[in-house]
């Protein structure tokens, strides 16, 4: 099913201190030729402006490339950061990570 | 003046064949500067401080002074605080000092002598308390006998002492006890309490040890147990009297780097100013450390949601004007506010505060955490530049939890503005500001210049209504008496449960005014589990419906909960004269 999207779950918090790991794992997804990621957040609980600035950096990198990346599985806290903040409507939010793979055509 | 330089043998100004010796530290309440005096017949010692480490240094050149010429070692202590004096009954070193003599004021020798925990804050940092005795009780009380040419009998060796006063200003006169040090030089002691009852300050030649009386108006400070603010004032004007006497060139103090007479001069008379602020301060003991701690804990976690959204949302509105090639706007918007040092402060400090709920930090560095945070968000945040673009409620909410938290760590409540207030237009105005965004679309119609069109369009792209997807129905009550609350505070807390009930995935709620017994309340029904508010969501809810003025009560209702907030009408009818139910929340 997950053939073609390459899906990647951080855990914990999305800050300061763990953005750049993500971006950086965000990153070699995208240089080792995936263009349909899905970002798994079922097990990130918290997530800061760096976080948020992470994940546009990589969608618009992504975009660039003509490929894509959808979120899923947002715990309530992190959701409420996306409604507020308005990035919900900059990305696809998807409820499981089935349909966030479904959402890609994968 | 002369430069004191750390942990560096050096001449002790105006007085000969003297050196001393500095041990400064950085500000913190876990240990005090320590200093070492070195005459030919005796070694002092001021403050040997509560890190281990610090003391095996001041050890070490005990020693070896020792070692050179062995003579009498008199440890005095500027008060008995446990930051200033613990080493000095726990440490090996200190503890088996040959020739020691303790020199105490009266009150702390006595708190030393009966281990009283509460006046030496052994109760505030949590530490164990070593009873010990005292040789010298420095400066008793007038009622006493004045002891004049007293000498004191410890270790074998023999300490004589006299108490006399010097003049100061206006006629007055100060108490001193004096030791002979070197010659004709004496240590002088003067009583000035306010910090603590014990708090003397010590004079030797040009030198003026002056432990923790400038930090005695300090937050978190002011209003430990023995604060006396009369007595501070008047140890405030003593040592101004003292060192505008002349013959004073540096002051050595408890903590932080030393100053020159000029600028303690300056800082005694801002403390005086800052000290008439302080009346009805409140006692900081154990419970006051718990209940701030729960607070700085609570309100930060708010603080970072409220920071978050309005970082993120300047990066939402940078990105889209970018799409729309408005990268001048765009890059003005980022710099607006420093994210990266805003998420750096949040993120140390929710480390910080998982170390405190492991119990590897006490409450007092958990709530003076939350203080430095705090304060250094105030410094990087505008909230008159974002509030040009932003949601006017994001950017009042922080400065009110900031100010808040500032206001009660400083020891005092935060400030409530109780009014009559129609709790039906309150809530109709808050609920209907939240489909009523804060632009003009003619704003970007009529635009004058590429400039005033970005702006425009930035305030139209900032507008993001999380509400609209929720229904809101609301039922005012009718003829309803004025409730006293803070209207402020009240819309706050009303926006803060309208984005707790959507983030909870509420497509509908209704929101009811109306009346019970002497009271006026609000009533918001949802479709949400009650789990949904989790315990600090429930936190931050009571903390802030009490500082509204209210009661907030949340409970499970059919398939979803009702959260009510009661407020005591204003003149009641009388046979509803009671006051709000307390029960649950």
């Amino acid at each position: 099913m997950s053939e073609n999207a390459s899906v990647i779950s951080p855990v914990g918090r999305i800050d300061a201190a763990t953005a750049p790991s993500l971006e950086n794992e965000l990153s070699g997804a995208i240089e080792k030729g995936d263009r349909e990621i899905v970002v798994d957040l079922s097990s990130v609980e918290y997530i800061s402006s760096a976080g948020l600035r992470a994940l546009l950096a990589t969608l618009k990198r992504v975009k660039a490339l003509e490929g894509n990346l959808v979120l899923c599985s947002l715990h309530p806290y992190v959701k409420e950061v996306f409604d507020m903040t308005g990035f919900s409507r900059i990305f696809t939010i998807c409820n499981s990570k089935e349909e966030a793979i479904r959402s890609l055509g994968c | 003046m002369t430069e004191m330089e750390n942990q560096v043998w050096q001449p002790l100004p105006g007085v000969e064949n003297v050196q001393i010796f500095s041990f400064l530290r950085k500000i913190d309440i876990i240990s005090s500067n320590s200093y070492l005096v070195a005459a030919p017949d005796l070694l002092m010692v001021v403050d040997p401080g509560g890190l281990p480490e610090q003391a095996d240094i001041l050890a070490g050149e005990i020693s070896r002074l020792l070692a050179e010429k062995p003579r009498p070692v008199l440890v005095c202590l500027t008060h008995v605080h446990l930051d200033h004096c613990a080493q000095l009954m726990r440490h090996p070193a200190f503890r088996t000092l040959p020739h020691r003599i303790i020199a105490v004021q009266e009150h702390g020798a006595r708190a030393l002598e009966t281990g009283d925990r509460a006046a030496t804050i052994a109760d505030l940092i949590q530490q164990d308390l070593i009873v010990t005795g005292i040789d010298i009780h420095l400066l008793p009380g007038a009622n006493e006998a004045m002891r004049v040419g007293e000498e004191y009998h410890a270790e074998g060796i023999v300490c004589s002492s006299f108490i006399d006063s010097v003049p100061l200003e206006g006629g007055k006169t100060l108490r001193r006890q004096c030791i002979p040090l070197a010659g004709e030089s004496v240590l002088e002691f003067f009583h000035t309490p306010g910090h603590s009852p014990d708090s003397v300050c010590i004079r030797i030649g040009e030198v003026l040890f002056i432990g923790d009386l400038v930090f005695a108006t300090a937050p978190g400070v002011a209003g430990l147990k023995g604060w006396d603010l009369e007595a501070l004032l008047t140890s405030l004007d003593n040592i101004t009297s003292l060192l505008s006497h002349g013959g004073i060139s540096v002051c050595l103090p408890g903590h932080g780097r030393p100053l020159d007479t000029p600028m303690m001069l300056r800082t005694l008379a801002a403390m005086k100013k800052e000290a008439a602020r302080l009346e009805g301060i409140e006692s900081i003991n154990p419970e006051w450390i718990k209940e701030t701690a729960a607070y700085a804990g609570d309100l930060m976690d708010e603080v970072d949601r409220l920071f978050t959204i309005i970082a993120g949302r300047l990066v939402y509105v940078a990105h889209v004007l970018d799409e729309l090639e408005e990268s001048g706007e765009a890059d003005r918007l980022r710099g607006m506010i420093d994210s990266n040092l805003v998420d750096e402060l949040l993120s140390d400090f929710n480390r910080f505060s998982l170390e405190y709920h492991s119990g590897q930090v006490l409450g007092i560095h958990l709530a003076l955490k939350a203080n430095q945070i705090s304060q250094k968000l105030e410094r990087i945040y505008s909230g008159e530049v974002i509030g040009s673009v932003l949601d006017l409620s994001l950017v009042r909410r922080v400065e009110r939890l900031l100010l808040d938290y500032t206001i009660t760590f400083r020891g005092f409540r935060p400030h409530v503005d109780l009014e009559a207030t129609d709790i039906s237009i309150a809530a109709g105005e808050v609920a209907s500001a939240l489909s009523c965004p804060h632009y003009r679309d003619e704003t970007i119609i009529d635009a004058e210049s590429e400039e005033e069109f970005a702006r425009a369009l930035a305030l139209r792209i900032a507008y993001v209504n999380p509400f609209e997807n929720v229904e809101i129905v609301y039922n005012p009550g009718k003829d309803l008496p004025l409730a006293l609350m803070d209207r402020g505070r009240f819309s706050d807390l009303l926006q803060y449960i309208f984005e707790k009930i959507s983030a909870a995935g509420a497509t509908r709620f209704t929101l009811t005014t109306g009346r019970r017994g002497g009271n006026v309340q609000i009533i918001f029904h949802c479709a949400v589990s009650p789990s949904a508010f989790n315990e600090k969501v429930r936190q931050f809810l009571v903390k802030s419906s009490s500082l509204s003025g209210g009661i907030c009560t949340l409970s499970p209702e059919g398939d979803g909960l009702s959260l009510m907030l009661q407020y005591p009408a204003v003149n009641p009818e009388p046979q509803y004269l009671e006051k709000p139910n307390q029960t649950g929340r």
